[in-house]
């Protein structure tokens, strides 16, 4: 199964792969955790390579399948050849990234993505953060990949559950988070672990609002996997495969402490909202709507604007 | 038993509050109900003019006016939003029950009426048997099947475990009822939430122990079909809307469940969720659909109050969809409607004032621009608007449109093919067209004799079509067969080719989907083959007929002949429809293609796979559709035979016939009165026709 991919050179960080269905924010995630806006993000499948972000690399550069590798001109990560590139590398040390490389993989399911994309750089991955959409969890598809994914990994990998903002009422998110428990159990390193990613980002800086997303609680979970994955793997065999996290109600638990240190560690210090979908929505509508009818429609849609 | 009346429509101004937006965008169906009273009434005066077998037989056909009664299937992705959509289409908001979590389990069909008085609404569950049980216990259903033949062994165990701990559930809940209810039905004169939720949803934390007294899901797991009455007001005619269980769901019995029933609807509205739109597993369900009927598949894609920004997003999304279908050969000219279930809701259950601020957000970026499109409200009701914007309109606006060209234009032609015979029977014994002289006393012209005759003429007709469709069908079974081997001698050869070239490293995949365009198109052409032998036995049966008349009554040129029915149109082949390993490429094919790796006479094993799959598509097909549509086409002709006999027998125990008894006992102005009338209907009836 393994087609050897041309690895980065430099010291070995820990790797943690994004992946999950296309759209479920993998890149938005990407971009939270390494504090920038470089991913494109979009409501539908983006058409790109695996994009590796390490703090070791420097520039853009396409490393092609046969080895080569170009140096991007541009760095707005448009127009890679997919048919031709094994990843995209990208040097960036902000957020985390001065911890682990991330590689934001594309999406499982986007009907013109060939699997192999992502498949062949499964292997370089120490973990996986799989994210999954709250409004549609945990799949057939995404279950059916993971049963692919070697144990080892599994064992020390996160369900992020994403958009858990559209999941409005709080015993709704807490029988999503039970059935997940049911279903995942054993799957993963930790229960699942819900958050609002666009609010987190939306909200830097703001320490309520950064918990109240859940990015916290990520935080610290992250933190958690890469001292797994510092302790038993990196330099050693698999045979040093880390226990697994200790687990905890995901909605009610604190983490533990050392992780609560991590967390702290790896709250992004800046955070620039991304482009997609940046301005406040309704200013546009707004414009085009006749006044008086408008006036009328917002109000008795009931609308609260500051 | 009391003639039945044709309907009047209502008329849609005449409605208010929620009803009034329910029927927004029928319009399609409001005039084919229109054009269906029209043809009841032109019944009813048919009924009244003529004898009692030609009222008897016009009564029966009223009753026909509304068949075939039009059904719509929603299909979709686990947790798109197919049950709420349904609700709110139908006005009634939390009926069926949704959730967060997986949650329908069972194919749920709503029969829906206009208010009629002495229709009550009711449900009906029927519980799986002991053999159908039996089955999916033991083989793990068609996915069990699947992963078998695959060699996937930890795949089967873990579908029968799944169903394993299904049974599990359902027997700690029912305890020793358990074995009782299967092959039972159950059924009530009244519906509502609470019921509904104990037979169709899956209920809370599948797997857990149920806490005491709850009734979520109590027979969830051992009911095979639900069936629902109900009214709403305002709906101009009859029709039933299916919900169906999540496809891709974890629960992988659910999809085969839905798969299964895609057959049973004509047309089937596509769920997707905006913020994931079209992926793989959507892709292929449409595909499996279209296989079927490509004019009768229409996406829906629901959610839109959960985007960002829905102006710009929308028709990135509605651009995506467009490419996608037409990359992987998906129907690229279905009707995409975008629209949110959720607002539709908040309309019907009059919250829209409580919006999340996110969800009131996109919606006031997106009316002015979906305005611009939808179907306007009639005024400046917000609700309205809002419910315009929902996509709720626009969806029934498509499929009434739908409805109205495909089988209810059908239904209206075959009503009135029928009706027009009535009329021309009618003229044949009343001298309307070629005046009739008298009934002949000739012997043989007795009831007895008469019904023996086209007795024979029905065995006769009988005969010759089996002789055609037999060998029709074996003409598709030689074509069909021929269409298998090479697809199978292909795919081997890609699959050597594959291993040679990549090794077992990478994984081969090889669509189906020639095959199923082959063996469509065999099929279609055997389906015309026996519509040709349907309308020659008819054709010639009617002759036949048409000489028993002239035997029977003495006319002035020739005997009319009776107009025979036309069949509908060949069912789609829906077997093509199933899905094989072949299309599992997303996720099943790679595991097995992984762990199969390796064993001994590795490209032997998928060809045999493969061979084992297709072989049995093509067997569904032979052996199960190609007979049903030989005995429906064959029920065709006894249905118009006997029909005619039952006409011909009356007039033959006719005591005095024929213009001059008639003109004496009615008086000459009132038989061409009554010829006038029949002529009249009998221009209703071709009207319709054309
Ligand atoms: N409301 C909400 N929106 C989110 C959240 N996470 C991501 N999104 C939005 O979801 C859409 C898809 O996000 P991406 O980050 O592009 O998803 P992806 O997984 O990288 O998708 P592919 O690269 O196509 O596989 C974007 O419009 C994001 O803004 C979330 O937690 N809440
Ligand atoms: N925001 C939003 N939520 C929706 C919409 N449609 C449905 N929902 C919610 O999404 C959840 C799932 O809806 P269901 O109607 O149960 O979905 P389904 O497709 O029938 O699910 P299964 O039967 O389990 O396959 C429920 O909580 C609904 O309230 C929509 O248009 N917008
Ligand atoms: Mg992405
Ligand atoms: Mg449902």
């Amino acid at each position: 199964m393994k087609t050897t991919v041309p690895e980065p050179s430099g010291p070995r960080r820990p790797r943690l792969a994004l992946m999950g269905e296309f759209s479920a924010g993998k890149s938005t995630l990407a971009n939270l955790l390494a504090g920038t806006d470089r991913l494109p993000v979009q409501v539908t499948a983006t058409e790109l390579p695996p994009v590796w972000l390490s703090a070791t690399a420097s520039g853009v550069t396409c490393v092609r399948l046969d080895g080569r590798e170009v140096a991007l001109e541009d760095d707005r990560l448009a127009n890679v050849d997919l048919a031709r590139t094994a990843y995209v590398r990208v040097g960036l040390g902000s957020g985390l990234l001065d911890r682990a490389d991330l590689i934001d993989m594309p999406g499982i399911s986007d009907p013109n993505m060939p699997p192999e994309v992502w498949q062949r750089l499964l292997p370089e991955a120490d973990a996986i953060l799989w994210c999954t959409h709250a409004t549609q969890a945990w799949r057939q598809s995404e279950a059916a990949v993971w049963d692919m994914v070697p144990e080892a990994i599994r064992r020390r990998s996160l369900l992020v559950v994403t958009r858990i903002d559209k999941i409005l009422r709080p015993e709704d998110r807490a029988r999503l988070l039970r059935r997940l428990a049911a279903e995942t159990d054993g799957a993963f390193a930790a229960p699942a672990i819900p958050v609002a990613l666009t609010r987190a980002i939306a909200g830097r800086g703001d320490p309520a609002i950064w918990s109240e997303s859940g990015a916290d609680r990520l935080m610290a979970a992250i933190g958690s996997v890469l001292s797994s994955i510092g302790q038993g793997v990196v330099g050693s065999d698999e045979a040093g495969a880390p226990a697994r996290l200790a687990t905890g109600s995901p909605v009610a638990a604190g983490p533990a402490s050392s992780a609560v240190a991590a967390a702290q560690a790896v709250v992004p210090r800046r955070i620039k909202l991304g482009g997609a979908g940046a301005g406040p929505a309704g200013s546009r509508a707004t414009a085009r709507l006749d006044p008086a009818q408008s006036a009328d429609f917002r109000a008795a849609i009931g609308e609260r604007e500051g | 038993m009391s003639a039945p009346h044709p309907r009047p429509v209502v008329d849609p101004a005449g409605l208010s509050g929620r009803d009034r937006l329910v029927v927004a965008g029928m319009d399609g169906l409001f005039a084919l109900a229109r054009a269906r009273a029209e043809l009841g009434a032109g019944l009813v005066a048919l009924a009244r003019l003529g004898d009692r077998v030609t009222r008897r037989a016009a009564e029966r056909l009223m009753q026909t006016v509304g068949e075939p009664e039009p059904s719509v299937t929603l299909i979709g992705q686990v947790k798109a939003g197919k049950t709420t959509l349904l609700n709110a289409m139908i006005g009634r908001p939390g009926l069926l029950p949704a959730d967060v979590n997986p949650w329908t389990s069972v194919v749920t069909s709503l029969h829906l009426c206009p208010p009629v008085p002495g229709r009550t609404e009711g449900a009906r569950f029927r519980f799986f048997d002991e053999e159908e049980w039996a089955r999916l216990v033991e083989g793990g259903g068609r996915l069990g099947e699947l992963a078998a033949r695959a060699g996937a062994g930890d795949d089967l165990e873990r579908v029968r475990d799944q169903i394993a701990r299904m049974r599990e559930r359902s027997r700690k809940r029912l305890g020793r009822r358990f074995e009782l209810l299967m092959g039972q039905e159950h059924e009530y004169g009244y519906v509502d939430a609470a019921l509904i939720e104990r037979y169709v949803c899956l209920g809370d934390d599948p797997g857990a122990a149920p806490r005491p007294g709850e009734e979520q899901g109590r027979f969830a797991d051992i009911t095979r079909t639900a069936m629902i009455d109900l009214t709403v007001p305002g709906l101009p005619l009859q029709l039933c809307l299916r919900d169906t269980p999540g496809v891709n769901d974890t629960f992988m019995m659910r999809e085969q469940i839905t798969i299964g029933a895609i057959r049973e609807s004509r047309i089937c509205i596509v769920v997707l969720s905006a913020p994931q739109a079209m992926t793989a597993m959507d892709l292929a369900l449409m595909r499996l659909i279209a296989n079927v009927r490509a004019r009768d598949v229409i996406v829906f894609v629901n959610r839109i109050d959960e985007l960002a920004d829905p102006v710009r997003e929308v028709p990135m999304i509605r651009a995506r969809i467009r490419d996608t279908l037409g990359q992987h050969d998906g129907p690229t000219d279905a009707a995409v409607i975008f629209g949110s279930a959720f607002w539709a809701s908040a309309c019907l259950t009059g919250t829209i004032d409580r919006l999340p601020p996110d969800s009131a957000h996109a919606l006031l970026d997106w009316a002015p621009v979906a305005l611009g499109e939808a179907p306007k409200p009639p005024d400046d009701d917000p609700v309205a608007t809002v419910w315009a914007l929902s996509g709720i309109p626009a969806l029934w606006q498509v499929l009434s449109d739908h409805i109205a060209v495909g089988q209810g234009r059908e239904g209206l032609s075959k009503t009135a093919r029928s009706g027009l015979n009535l009329v021309r029977a009618l003229g044949a014994s009343e001298g309307a067209g070629a005046r009739a002289i008298g009934l002949r006393r000739d012997p043989g012209t007795d009831p007895a004799s008469v019904s023996a005759r086209c007795a024979h003429i029905l065995s006769e007709a009988l005969g010759r079509f089996d002789t055609a469709a037999a060998q029709a069908c074996a003409a598709f079974a030689e074509r069909a067969e021929r269409a298998h081997r090479q697809f199978i001698d292909r795919a081997t050869h890609s699959l050597i080719a594959h291993l040679e070239a990549y090794g077992d490293g990478v994984v081969w995949t090889y669509g189906a989907d020639g095959l199923r365009v082959l063996l469509r198109s065999s099929y279609l052409r055997c389906g015309a083959d026996l519509h040709r032998a349907l309308a020659q036995t008819l054709e010639r049966a009617a002759q036949d007929l048409a000489g028993v008349t002239a035997d029977l009554v003495e006319l002035e040129g020739a005997a009319p002949v009776p107009l025979p029915p036309e069949p509908s149109p060949v069912p789609p082949p829906v077997s093509l429809g199933q899905s094989i390993a072949l299309d599992l490429q997303a996720g099943w094919w790679r595991s097995w293609w992984y762990r199969a790796r390796g064993y001994e006479a590795f490209s032997e094993r998928f060809s045999a796979l493969i061979a084992a799959e297709t072989g049995r598509m093509l067997a569904d097909l032979r052996e199960g559709q190609l007979p049903d549509l030989v005995q429906s086409l064959r029920s065709m002709i006894e249905g118009f035979v006997v029909d005619q006999t039952e006409m011909l027998v009356a007039l033959a125990a006719r005591p005095d016939a024929g213009a001059a008894a008639l003109d004496r006992a009615t008086g000459l102005a009132a038989a061409a009165e009554r010829r006038a009338a029949a002529e009249r209907l009998a221009a209703l009836f071709e009207g319709t026709l054309r």
